[in-house]
């Protein structure tokens, strides 16, 4: 066990930091804001706590908040000049936003090393901490899905003027989205960092979104679960299966193309849709009311006089 | 059913009798010089009206005069062109959609708007869930006590955890009406609550809203159903492209030449097609 | 004046390319996300024939066109024709295929970069040089008047059919409302084929002409143009061929002049920063019809 944790370490540290940033774009998509700026948020996160650690020599802790309340503050701020774009819109200059932060931290001079990048990033993060903040981000994550929350968020991303009509404030729920967006990618990004002990410019690339949707869309869009399965799944798949090796992002394109057309709610939601299939199998079938049923108040309207009856 | 104590006071339940409620007299909405305007399109153009506390008021016109358009600027779910809208006394044609219900407004929609993923309970839920924090219990177990009796109240302890798509149309629009009575409304909306069912489940539909209103629950009702307006209504609006032709004694209201005429002669067969 | 040159031929590159994005998805409401990788792929088809046989230029832009239509009408009916059918509503179907978009693009670049290496590649051994002129100071390649020739005459085709032949105007009316088109027999399908053919095979000619205009590109260069293409379309209208035509060349003068500028590597954002002060200011575009983009 344990030498099979030593060994795989590298690995393991990879799947905590890829659920983060798969929420990071799971969180909007929930909400119905289809926002990939999780992405940039996570660049941010990563050249963020790099300079933190680099110049002002901080702890892991103080690190990964400053590191995640900053890229929040750039969510918000982007949120508040585009949470009223539609759909695809949203998604093209959230990609503009991720790019942006690229070509930044290209043009950044000594503050994030150009094209080399920075090094030597080394703070006082442990296994344990890693761990403990991925599971605390997955409760306060769980309890967004359950009750009179789950319910709300489901019915702004579904039915927007339903939800208005429910007494949601949609727009706060939206910015919300924004910067909790922001700051589950920054803190990715630098857990990314930490744990690698450096920062570069393929951090901050547009192949990160690829990842980052992959993940849920073949995990599942609507639930955690669906992050955690795809970042185990596309973080292990390369070391399980030797072959897809060098052809890794070809097996990759493959998954999510399947993915796409078959599976709109990911593996998670296959599951839940089976389980419920079982379910109701269980259950008695839905009786459709009969409008002779005795329980109608009698007599209240003669039908003949039915005007309009259709 | 008891009589349920409502947030807006308690209310001796007694028979309903259609003709001789007339609320308490004082106004629960009033709508000044009321425009909305699409463009070129004026859907609602200049409407004063006044609901009484208590009572139940009807809109008949014929399709595209502007009643759903109305509904909607209500809600604040369009954009006023003009008007004025007091609820209560309160001011609220510059609030935010969101806190509509917060005034004590609530609604059901032409189309139906149910979420295909939650159950019919979880649905029901959801107008649950717009109560105020104080107004809520969460019980450990099942529903809160509002929701099953909403349900009960509207036929469908039955198929509580069945989805909507399961459901017949007349029975998911129950649950619209189920969703918006468990709000805890002081005014309740109604964008044609019984299209698509069939003359028994109107009947049904028209006993609990009477049976709201003697809880002291204030109604709009939108309908083409000219006889179940005369059943249920104490105040009848007349409405044809946009404006108020009439308003009245529901029986007067129907009689007059204008309303047949703006029904009869374009709206009447188009709205039969219509369904 | 040289700038005037370089801001001809590079608009023209992206007017080839954005067109054919700009009206898949103005009229059958595909954002091919694919598009990129259906340019480089075409280049990458040529270079990889070129290693078996010579071949004219003339004929290597004819299989390119070959390449990136059939490439892109394959993924119209393989991928978004069934996500189309599958999907619950026209949202669903909205954010499926921009994600299938994104693995299907996968696929082919995943090759590419698997035979090259990750190494730009060229076309030189076509054994093309490209003629240049001097006139008046200013240097002219015929590969780029080439360019500029096949991306106007492609726009004013476009323009023409679109606006003037009784097909265009079904194609624009599936753009304004598909439910009444279908209602007026317009068979959607058949439709989108033709024009996901015909994109295809603009963004395969483009890559030609770009590859031989800058001598080698390479498997990656695909996304960067999309994200362009994006900023052009967005920037002179969805739908609309002469704001895509007004886009196009306005971003290549926008990123020639900052070019010229600084020094530093700061063009790429150009086109970022008009994505958002289009989406900003004026959402529907330069041209383009007022719809509704927000929510
Ligand atoms: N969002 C909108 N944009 C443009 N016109 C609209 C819109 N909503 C409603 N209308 C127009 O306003 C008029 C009134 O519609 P509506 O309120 O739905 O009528 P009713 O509910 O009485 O049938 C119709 O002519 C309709 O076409
Ligand atoms: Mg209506």
């Amino acid at each position: 066990m344990s030498a099979f944790y030593a060994s795989n370490l590298v690995l393991v540290q990879a799947t905590l930091v890829a659920i983060l940033l798969a929420l990071s774009i799971q969180v909007p998509l929930r909400l119905g804001v289809f926002s990939l700026a999780g992405v940039g948020s996570y660049g941010i996160g990563a050249y963020v706590s790099a300079n933190l650690v680099l110049r002002e020599e901080m702890g892991a802790v103080p690190t990964m908040l400053v590191s995640g309340l900053v890229a929040a503050a750039v969510g918000l701020v982007l949120g508040v000049v585009i949470y009223r774009l539609a759909g695809l819109y949203l998604a093209m200059a959230t990609i503009a936003f991720d790019l942006t932060v690229g070509v930044v931290a290209l043009n950044g001079g000594e503050w994030t090393g150009g094209p080399v990048g920075l090094f030597g990033v080394f703070a006082d993060l442990t296994m344990g901490l890693l761990f403990g903040t991925v599971v605390l981000v997955l409760v306060l994550v769980h309890l967004t899905e359950v009750g009179r929350l789950a319910r709300r968020i489901t019915t702004v991303r579904e039915d927007p003027e339903l939800a208005a009509s429910m007494g949601v404030n949609v727009r706060a729920y939206r910015l919300t989205a924004f910067v909790v967006s922001g700051f589950l990618g920054g803190l990715a990004g630098c857990l990314n960092t930490l744990t690698r002990s450096a920062v570069g410019l393929q951090d901050v690339s547009f192949h990160l979104v690829v990842v980052a949707l992959t993940t849920i869309i073949v995990g599942g869009a609507l639930s955690w679960r669906g992050a955690v399965i795809g970042a185990v799944l596309f973080t292990w798949l390369p070391s399980v299966l030797e072959v897809v090796g060098e052809w890794q992002e070809f097996v990759y394109g493959l998954i999510v193309v399947l993915a796409a057309i078959f599976l709109p709610t990911g593996l998670y939601g296959l599951w839940c849709s089976a389980r419920r299939r079982v379910v109701e199998r269980f259950r008695p079938p839905v009786r459709p009311r009969r409008p002779d049923e005795p329980d109608v108040p009698a007599a209240t309207v003669a039908p003949e006089h039915e005007v309009a009856a259709r | 059913m008891s009589s349920p104590s409502t947030r807006h006071g308690t209310v001796p339940a007694g028979p309903a009798d259609p003709v001789d409620v007339p609320g308490t007299g004082t106004a629960v909405l009033e709508i000044r010089d009321l425009a909305v305007h699409y463009g070129g399109v004026k859907a609602v153009d200049g409407i004063t009206m006044t609901l009484a506390e208590g009572g139940i008021s009807g809109i008949i016109g014929p399709n595209g005069s502007g009643k759903s358009t109305l509904v909607a600027a209500l809600t604040r779910l369009t954009r006023l062109t003009r008007g004025e809208l007091t609820v209560g006394g309160t001011r609220y044609e510059r609030v935010r959609p969101g806190r509509v219900p917060g005034l004590g407004i609530a609604r059901t929609f032409q189309t139906v708007r149910l979420l295909g993923d939650l159950s019919v309970a979880a649905n029901v839920q959801l107008g649950y869930d717009a109560r105020s924090r104080a107004e809520r219990r969460a019980p450990l177990r099942g529903l809160p006590g509002p929701v099953a009796e909403a349900l009960e109240r509207t036929g469908l302890t039955d198929v509580a955890r069945a989805r909507p798509s399961e459901l017949s149309y007349g029975t998911q629009r129950r649950v619209e009406i189920a969703r918006a009575i468990v709000m805890d409304p002081r005014l309740l909306l109604l964008d044609e609550p019984t299209a698509g069912m069939n003359a028994a489940e109107r009947v049904e539909i028209s006993a609990l809203m009477r049976q709201l209103r003697s809880e002291g629950l204030s109604q709009l009702l939108i309908e083409h159903d000219v006889q179940m307006m005369l059943d249920t209504c104490d105040h009848l609006f007349a409405m044809a492209q946009g404006r108020l032709l009439t308003e009245g004694r529901p029986a007067d209201v129907v009689a007059d030449p204008r309303v047949q005429e703006a029904y009869l002669g374009k709206g009447w067969k188009a709205d039969a097609a219509d369904q | 004046m040289q700038e005037l040159v370089a801001i001809a031929s590079l608009g023209s590159v992206y007017l080839l390319f954005a067109l054919g994005l700009s009206t898949a998805w103005g009229t059958i409401g595909i954002l091919n996300f694919a598009h990129g990788a259906i340019f480089v792929s075409a280049a990458y088809g040529c270079y990889e024939l070129l290693e078996v046989r010579q071949l004219p230029v003339l004929v290597l832009a004819v299989v390119a066109v070959l390449i990136g239509a059939a490439m892109s009408l394959l993924m119209q009916v393989l991928v978004f024709d069934q996500v189309r059918r599958r999907a619950s509503s026209e949202r669903a179907a909205e954010t499926r295929i921009l994600i299938g978009g994104i693995g299907v693009a996968m696929l082919p670049i995943a090759l590419a970069s698997h035979q090259t290496k990750n190494l730009a590649f060229g076309l030189s051994a076509s054994g093309f040089e490209a003629s240049v002129w001097t006139i008046g100071g200013v240097r002219v390649s015929s590969v780029q008047v080439a360019t500029v020739v096949c991306a106007v005459g492609a726009a004013a085709a476009l323009a023409w059919y679109l606006r003037r032949t009784r097909a265009g105007l079904a194609l624009r009316s599936l753009g304004v409302d598909d439910q009444v088109a279908a209602l007026m027999g317009i068979d959607r399908r058949r439709y989108a084929w033709a024009t996901m053919a015909v994109a295809g095979g603009l963004a395969g000619l483009a890559g030609v002409l770009l590859t031989l205009n800058l001598g080698a590109i390479s498997a990656e260069s695909g996304d960067a143009l999309l994200i362009k293409a994006f900023a052009c379309v967005v920037l002179g209208g969805v739908g609309s061929t002469l704001g895509v035509v007004v886009g196009c060349f306005t971003l290549a003068a926008s990123e020639v002049w900052v070019l010229t500028q600084t020094s530093g590597m700061w063009v790429e954002a150009v086109s970022f920063g008009i994505i958002f002060a289009v989406l900003l200011l004026r959402p529907q575009g330069i041209f383009g019809r007022q719809e509704v983009r927000r929510v």
